[in-house]
């Protein structure tokens, strides 16, 4: 059975329309919500630096300003990973698509598929 | 009755076939259910704990909630040596360190610690700000008390950080 090079092509596309759209939206909506939690961090300590309990509290003031630094890389951090997840779901995602493909034409032939790649020599 | 029969070669093609499919490339951690149902039931308390002293606390009414903080405190750690102990895929190890060759990346992936895989596994690093947080939280309880707007600040900031923990951990839960 020859490959449809054209329906292939589509099958591509909408896999990784999927996989990246999933991703990117996750990212999107969990970078909106931690920015307003980190910039309503920052104002509630300098709020409460100026007449608040922090005022006289040089201690819990410079407490929670490295650790709005720590929660700021750990943001970074949780990005990065996410974006991780994501490179990952689109891979799969086009390497199911082609690899299924020409293993289903291999198959009707009778013959046996060939491995999926993986990325990278380590993870073969 | 005549028994139809696949042939033995075209079994052979379909199992390997299915075996090839399992094989996938991950470039982040596995999915562990345990974790996300013990860092669930453990944000539960913590919220318990943060209503309770909403209104802020005197030091004297420390002692009815010391407990509280030492279980908190003592279910994050565990959970954040959960977390750190999972085996990180090899292609993500070695992009970690292929991270750590760039002075920014390695300042924001490395940390305080020096490890490269807190990019590829974040959710560590953000347990453990939590630990501190509550850790600091208790010491200025049974210090000096909790002054209204301090308990707002350990609350948010507590959100913050289990927020990226719940967030990464349920993301690894794979959609296929």
């Amino acid at each position: 059975m020859p490959i449809d090079v054209g329906k292939l092509v589509e099958d591509i596309m909408n896999a990784l329309k999927g996989a990246v759209g999933d991703g990117w939206s996750k990212i999107a909506g969990f970078a909106e919500k931690q920015s307003k939690m980190l910039a309503n961090q920052a104002a509630m300590i300098t709020q409460s630096r100026i007449d608040g309990s922090l005022k006289d509290d040089d201690d819990l003031f410079e407490f929670f300003v490295d650790q709005l630094k720590e929660m700021t890389e750990n943001f970074a951090r949780s990005v990065a990973t996410l974006t991780l997840l994501t490179i990952e779901e689109a891979w799969n995602a086009v390497v199911h698509v082609i690899w299924g493909t020409i293993n289903s034409a291999l198959s009707s032939a009778r013959m046996a598929g060939i491995p999926i790649p993986t990325l990278g020599p380590a993870s073969a | 009755m005549r028994v139809m029969r696949r042939p033995l070669g075209l079994t052979l093609v379909l199992v390997l076939g299915a075996f090839l499919a399992a094989c996938e490339t991950q470039l982040a951690p596995p999915y562990d259910e345990t974790l996300v149902e013990e860092l669930t039931a453990a944000d539960e308390k913590t919220l318990v704990l943060f209503s309770a002293v909403s209104d802020g606390s005197e030091a004297s009414a420390f002692p009815q909630f010391g407990p509280r903080y030492e279980e908190l405190i003592g279910k994050f750690g565990a959970l954040g040596h959960r977390a750190e102990a999972r085996p990180v895929p090899p292609l993500a190890q070695k992009l970690a360190d292929q991270l750590a060759k760039y002075k920014v990346l390695r300042e924001v992936c490395g940390g305080d610690q020096g490890d490269p895989g807190s990019c590829v596994n974040s959710s560590p690093s953000a347990i453990n700000t939590i630990v501190e947080n509550l850790s600091k939280m208790r010491q200025t309880h049974k210090a000096t008390g909790l002054q209204e707007d301090a308990v707002a600040l350990f609350e948010n900031a507590y959100k913050i950080s289990i927020q990226q923990a719940m967030t990464v951990e349920t993301a690894l839960k794979r959609s296929q």
